[in-house]
């Protein structure tokens, strides 16, 4: 039935119910060189491991217990099968037991006396705290108090191995009542000297490897948290983190269970739960090893990072706690607490003082997710909003799609911070694990370690969900941003080239014109252009030069073509193309003369998205009050009307309003913010005065390309919103040509039938500008 | 009933089985169990030769081996890796995912019905993109080993159910 292994499928079986057991196994596999014989160096050895046991009281007493229960009461003695079916009862591995057994009886007697008894006591706690059996370990945790765990139901029945269900049914863990500090050993909840081992080896293993030649403390430079074990190095680390005893289908689940993104490595939090499956796992017997599903909370990367910090300090407390990092740290792995017995006194205090400190760090760390949040709502807002207004033209339900979608996910952000503010303002009742938490109701200021670990997986996943959400919504609007972008500046380097070629010729018209007006009444097209009756036949022409423009891409494309294989043509519309061009050269210069016409450069736009939207109404505001004191010197009662028509709303989207002057302020906006988004990425790189330059580069590389010997256009020159949008129309007829002769032809076209087409140039810019609405 | 019933097999070199599953529960105790976990007529105890009827089961593995064959044909002729209907048989269709050296097949037999394998492809999809990171990206997974993760498992239950349950 079970396909997969479960925790309690089996039912671990207790060590003594297995037929092969230790005394005959122990008398049977044991080397003849180690067969019970007297020898006068093992004397010295015994008194050795004898002299190196330093029993506290309540050891002796606690071992006392075990000796008088299976002492021959004749002579003193341990007989060595009643020794071996208790020591068997501690769960121990053979290999182990044996070991011990080696050591303990050094004169190979068979049996052994009560110091002997000791001896062998104390290495298989050692061992059971996940020590080697040697003397060098008797050595090191000498002054410790441990004491075995062993079975104490079958000890109080020594045959119990004859009669499995008796066994098996005394399995259910009895040995933490039995054991003075329960549940040390095999916790899932690692110790910090644990932690100090796992951050020791992650330190060996994955930073030290980089850089062979370096000294220890040049390792160190690196964060521990950004250290990365990969499956490569895991699959060397793991079977010696368990000691090889574990099948590879128990390294396969654990590796599944601790690699907790799922990204094909393991952090340190990830290999810190690995390290302590594996250890756990490693020390109990094979047929107990079985993989804890699911994971449990304390492994959890949540809880590990809270309760030991996330290895971002370098050398941090843990590594520095951890024995010198040994040049084999598997010594240590196996021999925990050997430099810090120190730290067992004041394990209450520290305890209390990490627990607090700990609560401090989440609650420090969900008020910066929570700062973060609040930014990324605020991006998000200002996202949608230039999506808005950039696709307005575009197709509307994908507008609104993606406009739901933001609204959406900010919804949800709020929603998650305030569930997890309630959470961690004292209602943990969905944390994971319900029993802990409800155990000692915490409010915020109860500084309890429990506590944290009760309500941290829970929140904080959520959180770390709620991030990477947010972190790939970000990403995909830059790249949205960043195409833009790079569009334009394509589009700019030409018509600024353009610009400088000298299509500056009608400069006498001179500045009354207000280009705001002009934008007031084009956008959907030549259908609302005013038809005017007298037209000559260079502005008759012109309705084709229009749709030219007004067309998409592919149709500018397709016409260029055409144009191309028309000779008739051609130079008809060389000519009105050049005109076109003369107009946006003209356009722009005469807006150069405008000083408020200026761009408002907000290059603060992304970084600090609500003023996106603020930076439009400015701009807005600024260019209707222009308008409208323009207006009023002119007189145009249209454009008065207009503006008086559109209502005080500080900002409305042109799709929605249906009205043009919006589209042209709001895009204006979103222009300026795309040069905010640019000259932030500058301000990453460089200093933020190498923008002229890049612009003057810029324009030499277009002046170069174009093989002509036109001065430069000045530095100071400003990127006008309105030099965009005739650049994404120009740079099409542009690409199509190619040739830089034509683009010579083009100017020179330009400089004949600019000076004498001034009737239609209103009608020009407003086409301009409606191919540039089409066209976004 | 037949028409809702979906047989996903991981096929690796060798044409091993690597991983199977059998959705939905619309055979009676098939609940969400794999193939492998349904005890055979003869574990049962009620299995005799003159009833034997060929179960629902052994037709999906026919439909999903023969597919393997037509892979092989078609591998060479189109470089796609997700085929839909490779194969047909009666109202059954076989569909396939290929991984990029085509090693191992994902291969789902489904019913026939435009209604049947609606989602099929981005069910197979899917599965292929959860089998990288929790089969693949396993340094202790061999290869070609029986796939044996319980989270992989999971994920393709929940994927199953999320796009055949309509």
């Amino acid at each position: 039935m079970s396909f997969y292994p479960r925790a309690g499928a089996g039912g671990p079986r207790a060590l003594g119910s297995r037929p092969g057991d230790l005394s005959g196994g122990l008398a049977g596999n044991r080397p003849a060189s180690l067969q019970p014989a007297r020898s006068t160096s093992g004397q010295t050895n015994s008194n050795e491991a004898v002299r190196l046991l330093q029993l506290s009281p309540t050891e002796r007493e606690a071992y006392l217990v075990w000796y008088r229960e299976v002492r021959d009461p004749a002579t003193g003695y341990v007989p060595g099968d009643a020794a071996a079916s208790l020591l068997r009862r501690s769960n121990l591995y053979k290999d182990l037991l044996r070991q011990i057994w080696v050591l303990a009886d050094t004169r190979r007697r068979g049996y052994l006396d009560q110091d002997e008894f000791f001896v062998a006591l104390r290495l298989v706690a050692i061992c059971q705290r996940g020590g080697e059996p040697s003397l060098d370990s008797l050595r090191r945790f000498r002054g410790m108090q441990l004491i075995p765990q062993i079975d104490p139901a079958s000890a109080s029945r020594p045959s119990a191995q004859t009669t499995p269900g008796a066994a098996s049914a005394a399995q259910p863990r009895a040995s933490s009542s039995t054991s003075a500090n329960p549940g040390e050993t095999l916790s899932w909840t690692p110790t910090y000297e644990q932690i100090a081992e796992y951050d020791a080896l992650m330190r060996q293993y994955c930073g030290g490897g980089t850089q062979p030649g370096r000294h220890q403390s040049a390792a160190r430079l690196v964060r521990l948290a950004d250290l990365r074990m990969t499956g490569s190095i895991a699959r060397e680390v793991f079977p010696k983190l368990c000691q090889h005893r574990l099948s590879s289908a128990i390294l396969r689940d654990i590796w599944e269970l601790a690699d907790q993104d799922r990204d094909g490595q393991l952090d340190l939090q990830e290999f810190r739960c690995a390290a302590h499956l594996l250890t756990v796992l490693g020390r109990q017997p094979a047929d107990k090893a079985v993989v804890p599903r699911p994971l449990p909370p304390a492994l959890r990367k949540q809880s590990l990072r809270l309760r030991f910090g996330d290895g971002a300090n370098t050398a941090g407390e843990f590594t520095e706690a951890a024995p010198s990092v040994p040049s084999d740290a598997l010594s240590v792995i196996s021999s925990p607490n050997a430099e810090v017995p120190a730290s067992r006194n004041t394990d209450l205090a520290g305890a209390f003082s990490a627990a607090s400190k700990s609560v401090e760090d989440a609650q420090r760390r969900l008020k910066e997710l929570r700062d973060h949040l609040d930014l990324l709502e605020v991006r998000g807002r200002a996202l949608a909003e230039k999506k808005r207004v950039t696709l307005a033209n575009s197709s509307t339900s994908t507008l609104e799609r993606i406009y739901a979608e933001e609204q959406a996910f900010v919804r949800d952000a709020r929603g998650v911070v305030e569930a997890c503010l309630l959470d961690l303002g004292g209602t943990p009742g969905q944390s994971q694990s319900e029993s802990v938490a409800t155990a000692s109701r915490p409010g915020p200021e109860l500084e309890s370690e429990r506590t944290m670990t009760a309500w941290g997986p829970s929140f904080s996943l959520n959180l770390q969900q709620l991030l990477i959400k947010a972190k790939n919504e970000t990403a995909r609007e830059r790249a949205k941003v960043k195409v833009l972008e790079e569009e334009l500046q394509i589009a700019r380097r030409q018509i600024q080239d353009m610009v400088a070629t000298g299509a500056t010729a009608p400069d006498k018209f001179g500045t009354g014109r207000t280009e705001g007006h002009r934008r007031t009444r084009n956008v959907h097209g030549a259908k609302l252009e005013p038809h005017e009756p007298g037209k000559s036949a260079t502005q008759r022409r012109a309705p084709g030069g229009q749709k030219n423009v007004s067309g998409s891409l592919l149709d500018d494309w397709s016409q260029d073509d055409a144009d191309v294989n028309a000779d008739d043509d051609e130079a008809r519309n060389q000519r009105a193309r050049s005109k076109r061009i003369e107009r946006a050269a003209y356009r722009f210069s005469a807006e150069e003369q405008v000083p408020e016409d200026k761009p408002i450069v907000r290059d603060d736009l992304v970084d600090v998205p609500p003023e996106w939207s603020a930076a439009a109404e400015h701009a807005l505001s600024a260019n209707e009050s222009r308008q409208q004191s323009k207006l009023a010197s002119t007189g145009t009662a249209r454009g008065a009307a207009d503006s008086r028509a559109r209502g005080d709303s500080p900002y409305r989207p042109p799709r929605y309003q249906g009205m043009t002057r919006d589209a042209a302020t709001a895009f204006g906006a979103y222009i300026q913010d795309v040069d905010g988004a640019r000259s932030r990425r500058f301000a990453d790189d460089e200093p933020r005065d190498e923008r002229p330059s890049e612009r003057r580069r810029a324009s030499r590389q277009a002046a170069q390309w174009r093989q002509t010997s036109v001065a430069e256009p000045s530095e100071d020159e400003n990127w006008r919103s309105g030099s965009d949008y005739i650049e994404v129309s120009e740079s099409v007829h542009e690409t199509t040509q190619g040739g830089s002769q034509r683009a010579a032809q083009n100017r020179s076209g330009a400089m004949t039938v600019g000076s004498t087409a001034e009737d239609d140039d209103d009608e020009w810019s407003r086409s301009a500008s409606t191919a540039i609405f089409s066209y976004w | 009933m037949s028409e809702r019933l979906y047989y996903f097999v991981i096929v690796g070199r060798d044409d091993r089985v690597l991983y199977d599953l059998l959705y939905p529960a619309s055979l009676s105790e098939l609940d969400w169990r794999t193939s492998s976990e349904l005890s055979s007529p003869a574990e049962r105890g009620d299995f005799e030769p003159h009833h034997f009827i060929p179960s629902i089961q052994v037709l999906l593995q026919f439909v999903a081996y023969s597919a393997l064959d037509h892979i092989e044909e078609k591998y060479w002729l189109t470089s796609a890796r997700s085929l839909k209907h490779i194969f047909r048989f009666r109202d059954w269709s076989a569909s396939v995912q290929l991984t990029p050296n085509a090693a191992t097949r994902f291969v789902l037999v489904h019913g026939a019905s435009d209604d049947a394998s609606r989602n099929v492809r981005a069910f197979l999809h899917a599965v292929y993109e959860a089998y990288v990171p929790h089969v693949v990206c396993n340094p202790f997974q061999e290869e070609d080993a029986p796939i044996t993760s319980k989270r992989f498992h999971e994920v393709a239950k929940n994927l199953a159910k999320r796009y055949f349950s309509g």
